[in-house]
């Protein structure tokens, strides 16, 4: 499936995001997949409401959006799908998305994360999870801005 | 008159909120501590359980949150914070002029009147000439 960028950023929709990339790659939607949100009515409000016009913006769970990319007619060169966690890929694996190439945008500091670079900080879990995407074919460059140096991650954290 | 009890905290990109805290201090009298939280480092969550805990301490009447960026991530933290409550406000694109207005006017304008003198003065503050 050719999607425009996949994109792991604890942030989600936020000013790299629609400022930077959507800018950048001339985007037309972004699809954020994450279940706590989806779940909110209260947050997905506030995340759509920062969406600029131009872009079409979804939410969706991580099942519901396993089951959208089922469909084989559907056009995603022009699409950012965003999530917050490489577990959040593992599972979108699991259910039968296939996953070739992701970009690794920005996990943040918080207690038990050790710093892999400026703008990526990873707890044990998180490391074995991107590992065992790794191991299934998924290849994730560290890159938070599109100007920015791009970095293969399984380097980082062999 | 009761000495009011608001928090106020900005929170920016990079560097920005210490930075304008630093500069506003020096413009004139402090009225009132501003705490300032940078996005730069620390996860949301990180920033949102740092907030927590001062406004635990603090129990303040009212809070206002300064952001830099209307819908980048000090945005919508500040927004998660606020969710519903009305005694918390956010007020996006800082700039010195609101920092300042907020200064001089905390301890003379009622709150709603307040983020209006603030809002208004902020926008006072830009200006094109040609």
């Amino acid at each position: 499936m050719d999607i425009q960028l996949i994109r792991i950023d604890d942030r989600l929709i936020h000013g790299q995001v629609v400022i930077g990339w959507a800018g950048h790659l001339k985007t037309k939607q972004i699809i954020l997949c994450e279940d706590s949100v989806a779940k909110n009515d209260w947050e997905k409000e506030l995340y759509l409401s920062i969406v600029p016009e131009n872009i079409k913006a979804k939410i969706m769970t991580t099942n519901e959006l396993a089951e959208y990319l089922k469909d084989s007619h559907l056009d995603l060169k022009k699409t950012i799908i965003l999530v917050n966690s490489p577990r959040v890929i593992e599972k979108l694996i699991q259910l039968g998305t296939p996953i070739n190439k992701v970009n690794v945008g920005g996990i943040h500091f918080k207690d038990g994360r050790r710093k892999i670079l400026n703008y990526l900080y990873l707890d044990e879990d998180e490391i074995a999870s991107f590992k065992r995407c790794i191991d299934k074919g998924v290849e994730f460059d560290c890159q938070d801005i599109p100007l920015c140096k791009r970095t293969p991650l399984g380097k980082l954290i062999q | 008159m009761n000495k009011k009890n608001y928090f106020s905290a900005i929170i920016t990109h990079g560097n920005l909120a210490k930075s304008m805290e630093a500069v506003a201090k020096q413009l004139i009298v402090s009225s009132t501590k501003i705490y300032y939280y940078s996005n730069k480092k620390l996860s949301l969550d990180e920033i949102e359980n740092a907030i927590a805990k001062e406004r635990e301490r603090l129990q303040p009447e009212k809070t206002v949150f300064f952001v830099d960026l209307i819908g980048g991530s000090c945005w919508i933290l500040a927004n998660r914070i606020k969710q519903n409550s009305q005694d918390i406000a956010v007020l996006g694109g800082v700039n010195l002029p609101m920092l300042v207005s907020y200064h001089l006017n905390y301890n003379r304008l009622e709150w709603n009147a307040l983020l209006d003198k603030i809002v208004s003065d902020g926008k006072k503050g830009i200006l094109k000439r040609l």
